[in-house]
Order: C-alpha cells, then structure tokens, then sequence
C-alpha cells in the first residue's frame, strides 16, 4: 500500500503560520523541555536541585538553553528528538504512572523543538544522561536529514543544553529585554531558576499558592496582594485567594483600586497550566459580568491545545467559569459586610461596571442589589437603608423617589427635603433599571415615584381658584415675556414647599427622548433616513416647551402676584429671569440662542440694579 | 399598581380601549406605564411593543415628534419583535408622508421593501399601502388606485397589519378622486358592512359616506338619502366639546353642509372652533367655503368644487350682491395662501397637483368674479 509522505519544511511552515502564530513561543517549548527534563530527573534524584539557563551569544546569533535534568542517550534521540510528534518526556510521565509514580511534566505532543525552526536555520543539542560515557550532538539544518555524533563526556554536564542558531532576520530575540520579558510571560511560575547569561533567576520561581504560607488566611492575602502589585504594577483594593479543589485551581483575582474602562475584553486572566502561562488576557473564562476583576490561575485540570496558547472548551473549563463567579459575588458580599468603607470605595471606582454587570445580569444583580449605593438627597444610601427612612403611603408600599437626570437634583433635593422624602439621584449609569429591578423584586413593599415626571398635586399643590385667578395676569405676562425672549415653556402656578424654590422645570418624557435621540445618533447604527429624521427630531425636541412651575410659595413670585400690570415692559427682565433661574438651578442645557438671551437679560438686569444702587447711594 | 404580567396586560387593554375611543393621550400615558412595567419585569420584546404603540397613540395625538422619538427607539432597540420594528417603520412612513420630500418616503419604503426580503415575511401589504398613500398625496390617483388594489388583496388578518376599514377608507378616497362613483359605492358599502366599533373607524365609514353622499350630488335635483347631512351636522357638533382634532374629516362635513346651504349651522361652528389656514387642505377648504357662500350671496346655485362627478352648467344668475364681494375677497386670500402651501407641497412631493388645484380653483372665483363686478 503507498504511503503518505511529509515535507518537514511544509510543516514547519504550518506550524510557524497556523500552530505558533506567536514566533517567540519556541523560548515556551525549550524552556518546557527543560522542566520536564529536570522534573524526569528528580524521580531517582528527589533532592536534585533544577536550574535552566540561557545564554546569548551575539556574534554567533545564539541562544542557548541548558538544563541540568535527565538528558538524552542515543536511543531517546532515535525515538523521540527525531521523530516528529513522538514525545519522550509523555511515554516517560506515562510508564512512571502506571508504576503510580506522579511527575509533573508539561509536554505531551513532541512537537516543541519543531517550533524552533519557526526562526532558526540551525539547531544543535547536546545532551548527556548522568552517569553516561559520552555526550550526544545533534544537529538539524531544518530538514529531514540530522546528524548525530558522539562527544567527549566532558563536552556537557548532565543534562541537555540546545543551541539555536538565529536566521538572520530574527536576531531581536537575542535581545536581553525582549528575552526577560518572554521568560516572564510564559515561565514566572516555573520551579527552577531561570538564570540568563548567569544571571538571575529571572522568574519568580513560585507564585504565593506556591509557598508554604498560603494555608494561613492572613499570610496567604499578603502573599497575594505582593505578587498581584508586583506583576500587574497596580495596587489591588480587594484579592481573592483562589483555591479549588474540582477543577483543581489555585491563584488569585483581584480588583483594582482605579477606573477600569469597561471595555469589550470584559475581566481577565493569565491562565497557568502546570506552572506554564498557556494564555495571557484571557478574556473569556470570567463570566461576562466581572469585566472589573484581572486575576492569575494555574488550572493543572485544563486541556491545553496543540499550540499551548490556550485551553480546551471542555466540562472543566465551564466549571471553572461557574466557580469563579461564585468565588467573586461571595467576596464582594463579603466586602459590603464585613468593610463597607472598602467595599463603597470600589463601587467608586467602579460604579459603571459594577452597576452595569447588576442591571444585565440578573444572578449577580440579585445578589448585590441591597448593597450598592445610590446617590440620594442625604447621600449615598443602598436601596434598604433608603427605604428604611420612607414611611410607608396608604397603601402600604414606600415610595421611592427617584429622578433621571443628574442635574435635576438642585431643584429636586430641596422639594424631597421641604416634603420629609429622600429623592434617589437615578442620573447614573443603569440607576434607573436598577431600582426598577429593586421594586420587581419587593413589589408589595416598594413602588416608584419619578420625580421628573410627576406633577403631583402632593408635591405642587394647586391654588384655589381665587388665587389662581389673581396670579392669571402674571401668567400671561410671563408666558408674553418668554414668547417674546423665543424660550420655549409652559407656565402653571402652584404653591409649595421648599418657599426658597422660585419655580421648577418639569421636563417629563421630551427631555427622554431627546437623550435618547442622542444615544441613537452617537451609535450611528441607523439607516442613513432615519438617522436624518432622529436628528431633526432631535432638534425639534430640544425647541419644545419645558414646564415651569411657579411657585406662589416664594416671596418674588407673590410680589409678581400682586403688581397691578405684571405684563409691563419693566417687568419683563424679572419674568424671563425666573425662567433662565429655574433652568439654570436644574442645570437643564442652554441652546445656543436661550445663552445668548439669557445673557443679555442678566447684563441688563445688571445695569438696573446698579443703577439703583447708585441712585441710593447717592 | 402592582406589578406584575397580569397589571402589564391590564395597562395594555386599558391603552387598546382609549385608542378605540379616540382617546389617543390617555392611551399613550398607559402605554408609557406599560413601557416601565415591562422594563422593570425585565420583558424586553413587551417593553418595546408598548413604546411601539405609545408612539403609534402620540402620533395619532398630534404629538408627532414624541411619537417618532419612540418609533425610532423602537427600531433601534435589538430586543424589539420584527413584527413590531417593522410596524414602527410603517408608522414612521405614515408620519413622513405628511411631512418629508418624497425621496426620502421612497427611500424608506425601499428599505422596507429591503428588510422584507431579507426577512422573507409577507408584510408587503403595509408597503403597497403606503406607496398607494405617496402616490395619492401627489395627485397620481391612478397609481394610487392601483397601490391601494393590490394592498387590498395582499392584505392579512395578522400583526403588522392595517384594519380593513383603513384599506377600504383609502380606496374610497381615492376612487373619488378618480371620479369613480361606482367604485365608490361599492367601497363605502363594503365599509359600512365592517360596522367597526372604534371612533376612528367609525369616522372613516362617516367620510366614506360623505363622499359618497358628494359624489351623487348635483345641482338639479336634491338627494333624498339626508342621513349623511344630519351625521355632519351630529358630527361638528360633537367636534367642538370633544377633541377628536382630525381636521380632514371636519372640512369634509362642512362641504356637505356648504353644498346643502346650512351657512347658520357653519357659521355657529366656525364661531365656536375657527379653522386656520396653516395648511394647504384648510386654506383651500377655507377657500371653498368663502366662494361657495358668495356663489349662494349671488343666488347661483351650489357646486362642489372639491369633487363635482358631474360636468356642472353653471346657470349663473346676473346679480349683485354687497356681501357676495367681501366673500370672493376672502376666498382670494384663502386660496393666496394655499397657493404658498402648494408651492411648498408640489416641491416636497414632486408633483404639480397642488398648485394646478389652486389653479383651477382660481379660475372659478375668476367666474364668479366676473358676475360680482
């Protein structure tokens, strides 16, 4: 029967485009070889104590790694070096386990010294197992023909020591840096020193899970907390010490004390498999919520793939991901518990995510919704102490009120306080979908009163008719006045309570749909015509009408009240002054044309005044 | 209000009742609560039906800029049902053809027609009706007729959809347009056989017979059937207590009422509720009214300007009147003034229909004019 036949350039090839898009990965695979090297060494030599080093050679375009671990002999090179895909360091882990003999190697498909060739054009290794009588040379151009001759014994230690000579266009590996770096991405946490041109150790050598000080809580959160600041070089405000038994995890998460953007990347990891980093940033093994946590993880129960950059979607990967959501909302309730301060400073920094994550997904926003806080007009309450300080209305249910534009809070805490409610300031972030997720989880006992839209007889009593009648000249004059100034409002008169209050804009549901024109038009994600219309309507909406509410309440709207001709040219400055002030107190947008009126009413306003300053002083 | 699905289904009913009342506002502010119970019981597709027809409710309110703002949010939202972000388009359409260049109609028909074939649902119906309605609003009734045709027979008993009574209103007017009195009879029985039990269809079936009732009309011998003159009559006089604010289907029963004479009852209703002539359809209506008041002033006797099936001989009677001029001047200025709205419409929809009714309206007063000096 013909064979299938395979050109060892060809696979290379693949190998450097498809397995190991990364060119630097073969400083991975020979650093992984020499692990596995040592750790095959220490099961007749437990004591033996493991070092890898690597040398640069520039002139000569070389890197060295030498191990001192178990080397090779003639047979091994034969059967595993030079048989692609055939792993000696795999068929030794498995015979030692079938005689029960644990060793923690990491290589198993026999492909990493191919990965070499992704920027060699030579590659030598010499190697020599202890107590052998010779050493072993091996050399590969990058075909299929090697040779191999045998050396002196004192042409090596034991142990093996590879030698890749560069391709002339990939020298920037000889780099000191760029070398440091790679070790420190792929390599920290293995258990040897990594010594580079003697050197060192340039790893960590053992992460804190690795100490013996990791069983003492206290111990273990300062080991964490050092190793976290160190690698990512920003100070942690909550660690959270990873321990699991199934799938078998140890590592740490943490939350940074700063802004962390929300970004598409949600949370990430570095994930170790056996001391080895298979992937860095790995942004899909925190659940989707957690885009504020970074963390490291050393999973020895994950698959990696062929290409040791990541690790296989299996049953294990999912459990992991479900342990590690448990792991965060039981450490972030545990925070708002045990160290509120703590736990408020980091909705702080991460109000966005953290609220974001609780609207959007319902397991975590259950869990968390008592304890995030909202901005309210006695500060920042969570929802139960807020609710806490309502009393109860006829039908039993506490009201919340709430308004949506953060600005509104000028006119809207001084109302809440005159009336003895809180008004929650819902102008953040998924503010508003958060209390409605918190009243449809205590409908019987909560409901809600938007401030913004509500023009409630409780809270703007209306006038009786006489009085009503007596302030209709005032009316119309203001309504005249601000026709006149092209400031687009509505005016009622009611009477209430803060009497400091001199009006308020109610701006109900156009002020809504103007944002939301907005947003529509930031995310450009219409068709072209509809696009056209939301921006016109837009446009339109921010020309309508606003409500203003004056209050009879405030002395200068009495006063108003009782001139015989409100409607006089003099007054006019005063009338539109009671608009802009009302629109300015809730921090609404000027359009352009309402800033330039405003403008020049205040500096006229300005000149009368001085005027009669003047005037009285003399 | 407690909140839960049965209180949101409840919200919903109680915004279908005031919308087959005719009360559009009230209906939108259930359909707003409705919104924020659907958000806050996390069911996003029946959040975004009731803004749908919060917008639809605004809309047929008078509040067109709310109710594209809530149309547009509609569309734009991933979690809206198909079903209903092509409905928004259709109202968003519906909105547009009152107030867009025609291009930018055809434009948005055509993306309509795009997402349908993409989808594959048969909702092209709503399309066909719409080009009918773009087509009318230019004066092409001939195409209109056809459009609204074919949107008759495609049409389904299913969401998206138009009522029935909304399709066969349409071809009504438009076989009017048509001078097509067959035709017309035909569509107003189907209509009335509806017997739909919203006001707003209700109305429809009142405009359908009004027309009907217009297009037999002629000068030489009075109708018999006198039910669609007491309806315009019940109707206006209605109008003036309840806001029901479509101004078509008023100027529709006061040209009823001009060609039977009833100038005190028009008169007490323009007292009552003045028509301004902020728009093309009520300054010619305005127009017609002033002209056909000084025809009357001058013993001539009554014509339909707006829709005569019939080729009238207009037996002018040689007289003089003092009134009869004030009134040509007044529908001078009336029809001066939809002459600016034509200009203005003929431009935006691409067509010369609405100057060459001034036009020809024009020419009449130029008739009568004549017989005044």
């Amino acid at each position: 029967m013909p064979k299938m036949r395979a050109s060892f350039q060809g696979l290379v090839q693949v190998l450097a485009k498809s397995l190991y898009p990364e060119p630097d990965v073969f400083i991975r695979e020979l650093l992984q070889n020499a692990h596995d090297s040592i750790q095959l060494r220490r099961v007749a030599d437990g004591d033996h104590a493991g070092e890898i080093r690597i040398d640069v050679d520039d002139r000569a375009r070389t890197l060295s790694f030498s191990d001192n671990g178990t080397g090779m002999d003639q047979r091994d090179i034969e059967e595993f070096l030079s048989v692609i895909g055939s792993t000696g360091t795999g068929s030794r882990a498995q015979e030692l386990a079938s005689r029960d003999i644990a060793v923690a190697t990491i290589g198993q498909f026999g492909i990493g010294l191919l990965s070499a060739f992704v920027v060699a054009e030579r590659i030598d290794v010499y190697t020599r197992k202890p107590g052998a009588v010779q050493t072993w040379r091996w050399t590969n151009y990058g075909g299929e023909d090697y040779e191999l001759v045998a050396l002196s014994v004192d042409a090596q230690s034991p142990g093996t020591r590879v030698v890749v000579t560069l391709a002339s266009h990939q020298t920037a590996f000889l780099g000191s840096q760029r070398l440091r770096q790679t070790v420190r991405r792929y390599a920290d946490l293995l258990p040897f020193p990594i010594l580079l041109n003697g050197f060192g150790p340039i790893n960590a050598v053992n992460a804190p899970w690795h100490e013996p000080g990791w069983s003492d809580p206290v111990e273990r959160d300062r080991l964490l907390t050092a190793f976290l600041s160190q690698r990512y070089a920003d100070p942690p405000l909550l660690v959270i010490p990873l321990d699991l038994p199934h799938p078998r995890t140890l590592g740490g998460l943490y939350v940074a004390a700063r802004y962390t953007p929300v970004g598409q990347a949600g949370g990430r990891v570095d994930l170790f498999q056996a001391r080895m980093c298979v992937r860095l940033n790995d942004h899909e093994l925190l659940p989707e919520w957690a885009s504020f946590v970074r963390g490291v993880l050393d999973c020895p129960d994950l698959q990696p793939t062929a290409a040791r950059d990541n690790v296989q979607r299996d049953n294990a990967y999912h459990e992991l991901r479900d342990a590690l959501g448990k792991v965060i909302v039981a450490a972030l309730l545990n925070l708002a518990h045990y160290d509120r301060p703590r736990f408020l400073r980091m909705c702080d920094w991460h109000q966005d995510a953290l609220k974001g994550m609780a609207a959007q997904h319902q397991e975590f926003g259950a869990a968390v919704l008592d304890f995030l806080p909202f901005a309210t007009s006695q500060g920042q309450l969570a929802l139960p102490d807020y609710l806490a300080r309502q009393s109860p209305g006829a039908n039993g249910k506490r009201p919340l009120y709430f308004f949506t534009h953060e600005a509104d809070a000028n006119q809207f805490y001084p109302l809440c306080q005159a009336h003895g409610v809180l008004g929650v300031n819902a102008g953040g972030a998924f503010d508003e979908t958060l209390l409605r997720h918190y009243v449809n989880q205590h409908p019987d006992q909560v409901e809600l009163k938007p401030l913004d839209r509500l023009n409630d007889s409780a809270l703007y009593p209306p006038l009786d008719a006489a009085t009503q009648a007596r302030y209709a000249p005032l009316l119309r004059a203001v309504d005249r006045a601000l026709a006149d100034a092209e400031a687009p409002a509505r005016t009622q008169i009611r009477q209430f309570q803060p009497a400091s209050l001199s009006a308020v804009i109610l701006a109900g549901q156009r002020l809504t749909a103007f944002d939301q024109m907005e947003q529509m038009l930031e995310k450009s994600l219409l068709v072209n015509e509809l696009a056209e219309l939301a921006g016109e309507v837009r446009d339109r909406l921010r020309r309508q009408p606003l409500d203003l509410l004056l209050n009879a309440a405030h002395p200068l709207v009495q006063r108003l009240g009782e001139l015989p001709d409100p409607g006089h040219p003099g007054y006019r400055l005063v009338l539109t002054g009671l608009y802009y002030s009302a629109l300015l107190n809730a921090r609404h947008r000027l359009t352009p044309a309402a800033a330039r009126h405003f403008h020049t009413d205040l500096q006229a306003l300005l000149i009368a005044h001085l005027d009669l300053q003047t005037r009285h002083d003399s | 209000m407690t909140l839960d699905r049965p209180t949101l289904a409840r919200l919903r009913e109680q915004a279908t009742q005031a919308r087959k009342m005719g009360c559009y506002a009230q209906a939108a502010q259930w359909e707003q609560q409705a919104v924020d119970l659907a958000g806050t019981l996390g069911l996003a597709g029946e959040r975004m039906r009731a803004l749908l027809w919060e917008g639809y409710s605004l809309q047929r309110a008078g509040q067109d800029d709310l109710a594209l703002a809530f149309l547009l949010q509609t569309i734009h939202e991933p979690t809206t049902d198909p079903a209903d972000r092509f409905s928004a388009l259709i109202a968003i359409v519906h909105i547009s053809l009152e107030c867009k260049p025609a291009r930018f109609c055809r434009a948005l028909l055509e993306q309509g027609r795009r997402d349908l074939a993409e989808s594959r649902q048969p909702w092209a119906a709503l399309l066909d009706f719409l080009e009918g309605e773009l087509a009318f609003r230019q004066g092409d009734f001939a195409t209109a007729w056809d459009w609204h045709e074919r949107a008759w027979a495609g049409r389904r008993d299913a969401h998206p959809r138009l009522t029935a009574a909304t399709h066969l209103w349409a071809q009504c007017r438009t076989a009017f347009r048509r001078r097509d009195p067959v035709e017309l009879e035909r569509l107003t029985r189907l209509l009335i056989g509806l017997r739909p039990n919203s006001t707003l269809e209700q109305q429809l079936v009142m405009r359908a017979q009004w027309l009907h009732w217009r297009a037999q009309y002629t000068t030489s011998a009075p109708l018999a059937d006198s039910t669609p003159i007491e309806q315009a009559r019940v109707f206006l006089a209605a109008a003036g207590k309840n806001d029901i604010g479509d101004f078509g289907a008023r100027l529709e029963a006061l040209r009823v009422l001009a060609l039977t004479g009833d100038w005190q009852f028009i008169d007490a209703y323009l007292h009552r509720c003045p028509l301004h002539p902020d728009a093309f359809e009520t300054a010619l209506g305005l127009g017609d009214l002033a002209l056909s008041r000084a025809r009357a002033a001058l013993g001539q006797p009554a014509i339909d300007d707006d829709g005569a099936m019939t080729a009238e001989v207009i037996a002018l009677v040689a007289s003089d009147h003092g009134q009869a001029s004030a009134l040509v001047n007044e529908a001078q200025r009336h029809y001066r003034e939809a002459g600016q709205f034509a200009e203005e419409q003929d431009r935006r929809l691409e067509t010369g229909w609405y100057s060459h009714t001034v036009q020809q309206r024009q020419a009449l007063l130029e008739l009568t004019t004549s017989r005044v000096r």
